[in-house]
């Protein structure tokens, strides 16, 4: 018995290969000389190579440095129908993440909030660094979004959009955890719609849309966020632990009839944001 | 062809007054090698001061070769210009041009499609790791110059390493990649989770620079750390290690105790040699580097 068991042991140490390939890294960032001779220099680098599937990470479209310095004011979203999926599930998943530490409610997104972030701008009018009193400024500015907005829809869109959400994802070195909306059923309308109205917006009324114009969004539904007053509390980032098991679970198909510019400050009713302008599909 | 003092070959049916002609024509030939001698000596001085700051450059960098001829040295193929004299000049550039890139008020931004980054797939057995700005591919175009979040940074230890004639002591690095704004508690926690070697981190460690000590509280940004700073890990009993009782015992001069043998390096070394001479460590005869140690500078001896 003792024998034999420690004959498997023994064995299972010498399997597989005797350099295995996962193992075989040379790190360029460090001069060629300094790891042969000088020193040898140890890193656990499998953490660096690991790629963004498994991270989660995802490449959100990156507003340039003067745009990254005012806050967001307004965004487009897709409002959740009342009855959904994907709300359910959600509900669900923080239901879990609650269960397993309980800490961490005030990172998550109550569920009367969730929606589709189709993009975020900000409206100069608000944040009165460029331009001065622009506040009567602001309504024509919304009413000019709401017309780009409501040719965009009528000029892509011919019925509600069927999108289908699965998996999970983050923006901003974890900072922002997300339902990915996946590339199946009418994204592809989605997308063009996206880009459309990011053209619209932020070339024809020079509005700033973080990021460039050109460049399309990733649409995404919120689902835990860590604010940077809570990093103190929370740490830099969220941890992966809390959302791995749901890494790529299945947040069921929506159907969406509606295209709002919300405004990010203010309660609107039922606990969702002020919605300025609302479009049908 | 004379020979090397000056007597002809084969000159042994000249005349007396052959030879003294040979012997001052060997003469006139001599003081015209010196004065020759003295010109190219001379040449060599007024071009090797302009050529004394490169050189050096190249035997700092340690890839000297003494085969390559002078005009070799002048070419400054890519390996002298990452050399360290143009690394600050590098990361100066790189700093400013970042600056200038933020202070853009009209930049409409990156196009994420137009943008790549790095493939994992390419030619070669081994997976290489580059830097932030690298790719594995020929990307010509000169990419938005963007902060680093991670940084990679490199912290020195002290280790003993067991060539079989002794111990010796060398560097080991960790290599860990932090977020830019964390406390130095936070790198050192990461130095303590990146670390593979069972003989660092033992005790309880603190990290300097240039000899002084980095206080935990404060972030890299505070100590203006970044990937090219060297950091070293003075740990507890660094400064008792020119001590016999704090140095690791070694067999060869020291007397082996039982209790001893079954602590912690002495236990998986193995001292009495098995069949298959166990745990095999490298080993540097003793008189690797001549009569005394490995010095930076040159002992005469």
């Amino acid at each position: 018995m003792w024998l034999q068991c420690s004959r498997v042991l023994r064995e299972r140490a010498e399997r597989g290969l005797y350099f295995p390939i996962n193992h075989r890294i040379i790190d360029q960032r460090n001069t060629s000389a300094s790891g042969a001779e000088e020193a040898d220099i140890q890193s656990r680098y499998r953490r660096q190579l690991r790629s963004s599937f498994v991270t989660g990470e995802t490449r959100q479209t990156e507003p340039p440095a003067w745009s990254q310095r005012t806050r967001p004011t307004h965004f487009f979203s897709l409002p959740l129908p009342t009855r959904c999926l994907l709300r359910v599930r959600v509900k669900e998943m923080h239901d879990s993440m609650l269960f397993s530490n309980a800490h961490i409610e005030p990172l998550l997104i109550p569920a009367a909030k969730l929606h589709v972030t189709l993009g975020v701008m900000s409206i100069s009018g608000d944040t009165s660094t460029a331009e001065k009193a622009a506040d009567p400024a602001a309504p024509d500015v919304l009413a000019a979004i709401q017309d780009c907005v409501d040719q965009a829809c009528h000029d892509t869109c011919t019925g509600p959009l069927q999108l289908r959400f699965r998996g999970l994802g983050t923006f901003g070195q974890g900072r922002v955890l997300f339902a990915r909306c996946i590339t199946e059923a009418h994204f592809t309308t989605l997308d063009t719609l996206v880009r459309r109205i990011r053209r619209d917006v932020g070339l024809g009324l020079g509005v700033d849309m973080k990021g460039n114009p050109n460049d399309s969004y990733v649409p995404h539904v919120t689902v835990a966020k860590l604010r940077p007053s809570q990093i103190g509390e929370f740490g830099r980032q969220l941890p992966m632990s809390m959302w791995a098991a749901h890494q790529h679970h299945d947040f069921g198909d929506v159907t969406f009839n509606r295209v709002d510019l919300c405004s990010m400050k203010g309660q609107g009713k039922d606990g969702y944001y002020h919605v300025v302008s609302s479009v049908t599909v | 062809m004379h020979s090397q003092f000056g007597e002809p070959l084969g000159a042994a049916p000249l005349s007396q007054a052959g030879t003294l002609a040979i012997h001052v024509l060997l003469l006139l030939f001599l003081t015209s090698l010196f004065v020759m001698d003295a010109a190219i000596h001379y040449v060599c001085l007024c071009v090797g001061s302009g050529l004394r700051k490169h050189i050096s450059h190249v035997s700092k960098f340690g890839k000297v070769d003494m085969r390559r001829s002078l005009p070799l040295c002048l070419h400054s193929t890519p390996m002298y210009l990452l050399s360290s004299g143009k690394l600050s000049q590098y990361e100066q550039e790189a700093y400013e041009s970042h600056r200038r890139f933020t202070e853009s008020q009209t930049y409409p931004g990156p196009i994420r499609a137009a943008t790549p980054g790095d493939t994992r797939f390419y030619m070669g057995s081994a997976e290489t790791i580059l830097r932030e700005n690298e790719r594995h591919y020929w990307r010509a175009v000169i990419d938005d110059p963007h902060v680093q979040h991670l940084v990679p940074l490199r912290i020195r230890f002290k280790t003993f390493i067991w060539v079989t004639s002794g111990w010796e002591q060398r560097m080991q690095v960790v290599q860990v990649m932090m977020q830019r704004d964390a406390t130095i508690a936070e790198l050192m926690q990461q130095v303590r989770i990146e670390n593979q070697s069972p003989y660092l981190c033992i005790s309880s460690f603190k990290l300097s620079i240039d000899g002084k000590d980095l206080d935990d509280m404060k972030t890299l940004a505070d100590y203006g750390i970044n990937e090219y700073s060297r950091i070293d890990a003075i740990e507890e009993n660094d400064y008792l290690l020119h001590t016999e009782a704090e140095k690791p015992k070694d067999w060869n001069v020291d007397e082996m105790m039982e209790d001893v043998l079954l602590r912690s390096p002495y236990k998986e070394m193995a001292m009495q040699p098995l069949p298959n001479l166990a745990p095999r460590y490298e080993a540097k005869p003793k008189g690797y580097h001549g009569k005394n140690d490995y010095s930076g500078m040159k002992q005469s001896s």
